[in-house]
């Protein structure tokens, strides 16, 4: 018999739109509640943090990832965290961040978060079960 | 603070990709945390441990002086599967100092928590 | 104290099943998802330990036309793939 009531993290390493490791993360973390179970936190690295771009704008007839992910936010009360380091090598910086670094235009935004990686790794120790969804 | 053992496993080639330094980076990271993860390379990523590599086009630091640096943060050995090695046609004197034969089999089972890169 | 592995590789493009091979332990599961789910045509085209049990995920499956050989393969669907990784102690995936 299956454990009951486990916290879960994810780590997403696939960019949206160019390998399913997004989708498949969504739908199995939609899966979770179902079982009693619920994903704690969402870690993005590597092209995962893409997942993250605020701009977003898929055709009306594809499924919209962003929303997905703020939608899971929402449902589930996850921290949606997006490694740093990767996130800002790859364009993508909060208001802070693009202060910073002299861009008008803030490129992520909450419920999305910059972390660094010792969010992914206090993720991996204190939650019950961590699954990676790669390239 | 959990007790909860971590392995990072990296299985592509440095230089080529990112995966090598996020891996280490991941690995450096639990360690600062004062919970040095495992490291063990496996598939391409004991190419990650040859000696004699350069600095790479990605004009990033390369890998190996950060795998050189593990040791200091108590990650250690590097450990790497043999038979990623010999399929590769190479064999441990090609390798980096501080590297150790491991069965990954045994790996994932003795730790709670698997990371691959 | 057992592992679920995932595998999203086709077999036909990276030999991540052959090194899969020396890292799973009895009682162990493997999983194929997204493009992985092309191994299920046939037999494993590697050899396995015994012990262990093969699956495929149903959606990845049927969204590309794949009818898993049934005397090996065994089918999931997500709420299967999510009891898998409660039952199990971890989970690794390969890529």
């Amino acid at each position: 018999m299956a454990p009951q009531g486990l916290t879960y993290a994810l780590m997403v390493q696939g960019a949206p739109y160019s390998q399913q490791a997004s989708h498949s993360a969504l739908r199995f973390a939609e899966a979770l509640p179902a079982q009693g179970h619920r994903v704690a936190a969402v870690f993005f690295y590597h092209d995962g943090v893409y997942n993250a771009a605020s701009m977003m704008s898929p055709p009306q007839d594809e499924p919209h990832l962003l929303e997905r992910w703020r939608a899971l936010h929402q449902v589930q009360q996850c921290e949606l965290l997006v490694c740093v380091a990767s996130a800002i090598r790859r364009g993508l910086l909060d208001e802070s961040e693009a202060k910073r670094h002299g861009h008008s235009h803030p490129t992520l935004e909450a419920p999305f978060e910059l972390t660094g990686l010792g969010q992914l790794m206090h993720a991996a120790l204190h939650y019950d079960r961590l699954i990676t969804f790669a390239p | 603070m959990s007790s909860k053992s971590i392995l990072v496993i990296v299985r592509h080639p440095p230089h080529g990709s990112s995966w090598v330094r996020e891996g280490l980076e991941a690995a450096l990271v639990g360690a600062a945390l004062g919970q040095p993860p495992t490291i063990l390379f496996s598939g391409d990523g004991v190419l990650a441990l040859l000696a004699n590599q350069q600095r790479g086009a990605l004009g990033q630091k390369g890998s190996a002086a950060m795998l050189e640096g593990l040791s200091l943060y108590d990650v250690e050995p590097l450990w790497y599967d043999h038979l990623s090695l010999e399929a590769r046609g190479l064999d441990v004197s090609q390798l980096m100092p501080g590297c150790q034969q491991a069965c990954i089999a045994d790996m994932i089972a003795r730790h709670d928590v698997v990371m691959s890169f | 104290m057992s592992t679920l592995h995932l595998i999203n590789r086709s077999p036909f493009s990276t030999n991540v099943l052959h090194e899969l091979a020396d890292a799973v332990s009895e009682g162990d599961h493997i999983l194929l998802i997204e493009d992985g789910v092309y191994a299920a045509f046939g037999a494993p085209c590697w050899t396995l330990p015994e012990g262990i049990s093969l699956w495929a995920l149903q959606e990845d499956c049927a969204s590309r036309g794949v009818t898993p050989s049934s005397v090996t393969w065994g089918t999931m669907d997500m709420a299967g793939f999510v009891a898998l990784t409660a039952s199990t102690h971890r989970t690794v995936s390969w890529f």
